[in-house]
């Protein structure tokens, strides 16, 4: 599942049009969902980033979230393009004291760029910069990769405005505008992402788990037991995709010893 | 379907690498990946959460300058040769191939591959360590593959090949290239020499399959060597890990003979023998990341602090193993790691 984290209204509204997203009302800040994606308001600047994504995470953690970011930034117009969404490969701190690097593993269709962020709105910079510039990333990659590992963390940011040149308050409606420019981009990504979140990781199946909460439940294992049963129910698992466990008419044990020798009757079918 | 990016896609360049010669010949041949600038490779390949086996699928490259120590002595797990004079060194961390066994993926934080170009300063340790030998009657052992398989890489990366010309000018160096690869052909251009040795990991064909992803058939492994021996190198063959599936006496004795049956295996100057063994935080670790591997699953003891058989399973396979090489070869040329 996706979990699209954005800082302005004027940005969710075409990804929360465009992608039918329906309003959550279980939170206290504004979330939109489907079946396969959340979108999340963090609003402007660090500040609300921490507590809304860490609740949206505690929510929908079974669902192998993948964060994403996106919103405008501002760019140098030698070097990068109003309108363009660009997909974000570095990102540092204003100080450059700490540089963070997500993980791009899948195939996308943008141009890729580094971004710096700024605390407060950055109206002219000294320097031929090669970079991009905003008020979030950084803090949301700090957040985020406490939480999933980091390639499931990425970055889309739309050049709004050139810092150097023609500094204006953006109006609501030309940054929506810029969003819905890329959203058949957002979306041929956004497949590729939603499959790959989807992916199964565990050894066992349900009904391997379900085997295996019956045999505890019957013969009332220790920990260790449970361990050792679990290993070696994944080895069954990771040798014989397709077959069934054995089955076991298991009565509960009369005695320590009766468990001992029933459990070791399991683990010498499981070895085969 | 998932369109994961190609290997390479992206690569970080440490600031103090990137003029260096190989680093510029590395960029130059992969002039489409997108070139990052990093302070350092550990801010890359160190990070924390990281998925080592996406990474591999998805394996970005990183060149960087190796500080000290750039030569290590050989510990248990390099073979010493009963040579005090034994050492391996890192010019690559990980590896093209994706070996279900490979302790890489235990050491290491990352499947991304680090690429060490100022191979001068290797040289250099090396040359230091020749004038003050533990045992200076014996040549000094340097494994140079340790930690990758340089020799798959060739083709991308001309590391073995300046190796190789750095070791022939040296009177008492031994290099040792361990590999899985096929590519013999990348050395095509050099004339073998006595302080090479050139050492092939072969596993019969199920296990290669299994277990070895990414690397050669046995049977193209088998070409690779046949084209060394019959070119004049020093060859040794090493069959480790033996992985004890089941009819595993069948399967390597069909495989010895098989190997030897496609080489002129007078010529090979040995052969190593050793049973899967592991470091025991690497092996948890890798179990824990959720490998798909069912060799995490065997039974194992612990041995001090590594992971291997039953010692008298261990004893019996190498029993059952030396008994049919020494059909082939003379028993002083089969080794055997403990
Ligand atoms: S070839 Fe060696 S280094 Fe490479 S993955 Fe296999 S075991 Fe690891």
């Amino acid at each position: 599942m996706l979990c699209i984290l954005t800082a302005l209204k004027a940005e969710s509204e075409p990804l929360i049009n465009f992608f039918k997203l329906k309003k959550d009302s279980s939170f206290d800040f504004p979330v939109f969902s489907n079946n396969d994606i959340i979108l999340v308001a963090t609003g402007v600047g660090g500040k609300n980033i921490s507590k809304r994504i860490t609740t949206v995470h505690n929510q929908f953690k079974r669902f192998n979230l993948i964060f994403i970011n996106i919103g405008i930034a501002g760019g140098n117009s030698k070097n990068s393009k109003i309108s363009k969404c660009y997909s974000i490969n570095k990102i540092m701190d204003e100080r450059e004291r700490k540089t963070y690097y997500p993980e791009i593993f899948i195939k996308h269709p943008f141009n890729e760029k580094k971004i710096k962020t700024f605390k407060s709105v950055v109206k002219s910079i000294n320097e031929d910069f090669d970079f991009l510039i905003d008020m979030e990333s950084f803090d949301i990659f700090k957040v985020c990769s406490k939480i999933v590992p980091i390639h499931r963390i990425v970055f889309l940011k739309v050049v709004s405005d050139y810092v150097n040149e023609n500094f204006q308050k953006l109006n609501a409606t030309f940054i929506s505008e810029l969003i819905s420019n890329n959203l058949i981009k957002f979306k041929i990504y956004f497949d590729s992402l939603i499959q790959f979140s989807k992916l199964r990781s565990n050894i066992l199946n349900n009904d391997d788990v379900t085997w295996l909460k019956e045999i505890n439940k019957v013969l009332s294992l220790t920990e260790s037991q449970k361990t050792i049963i679990f290993n070696k129910v994944k080895g069954f698992r990771l040798r014989k995709k397709d077959e069934k466990l054995p089955s076991f008419a298991i009565k509960p044990p009369n005695s320590k010893s009766n468990q001992k020798e029933t459990l070791k009757e399991i683990n010498d079918q499981l070895s085969i | 379907m998932i369109n994961y990016q190609s290997k390479f896609s992206h690569i970080y360049v440490e600031d103090q690498a990137r003029d260096l010669a190989l680093s510029k010949l590395v960029l130059k041949k992969f002039k489409n990946s997108e070139i990052i600038q990093i302070r350092h490779y550990k801010d890359i390949f160190n990070r924390t959460n990281q998925d080592f086996q996406l990474q591999k699928r998805a394996m970005k490259l990183i060149l960087a300058k190796k500080t000290g120590p750039l030569l290590y002595p050989a510990t248990d797990m390099v073979q010493d040769y009963k040579n005090k004079n034994s050492f391996y060194n890192t010019p690559a961390l990980n590896c093209l191939y994706n070996c279900e066994y490979c302790f890489l993926q235990g050491m290491y934080p990352s499947g991304h591959l680090v690429l060490f170009v100022n191979e001068n300063d290797f040289f250099i340790a090396i040359n230091k360590q020749l004038l003050k030998l533990e045992d200076p009657t014996k040549p000094m052992i340097v494994s140079i593959s340790y930690n990758s398989d340089l020799m798959a890489m060739e083709n991308l990366f001309p590391i073995i090949s300046r190796w190789i010309e750095f070791a022939k000018s040296k009177d008492n160096l031994i290099i040792e290239i361990r590999t899985k690869s096929a590519l013999f052909n990348s050395l095509k251009n050099i004339s073998p020499h006595k302080n090479i040795i050139l050492s092939w990991t072969l596993s019969p064909e199920v296990i290669c399959k299994e277990f070895e992803k990414f690397t050669p058939s046995l049977d193209m492994r088998l070409k690779a060597v046949k084209s060394a021996l019959d070119a004049g190198w020093d060859v040794r063959l090493c069959f480790d890990p033996i992985l004890i599936l089941d009819d595993w006496e069948k399967i390597y004795c069909l495989f010895i003979d098989q190997v030897m049956n496609k080489i002129n295996y007078n010529k090979l100057r040995d052969l190593t023998l050793g049973v899967f063994r592991m470091n025991k935080d690497y092996f948890n670790r890798i179990k824990k990341s959720g490998l798909k591997s069912r060799l995490y699953y065997e039974h194992y003891v612990n041995n001090s602090g590594t992971i291997t058989l039953e010692e008298d399973l261990k004893k019996a396979v190498i029993k059952t193993m030396k008994n049919k090489i020494i059909e082939y070869l003379p028993a002083e040329k089969v080794m055997i790691w403990d």
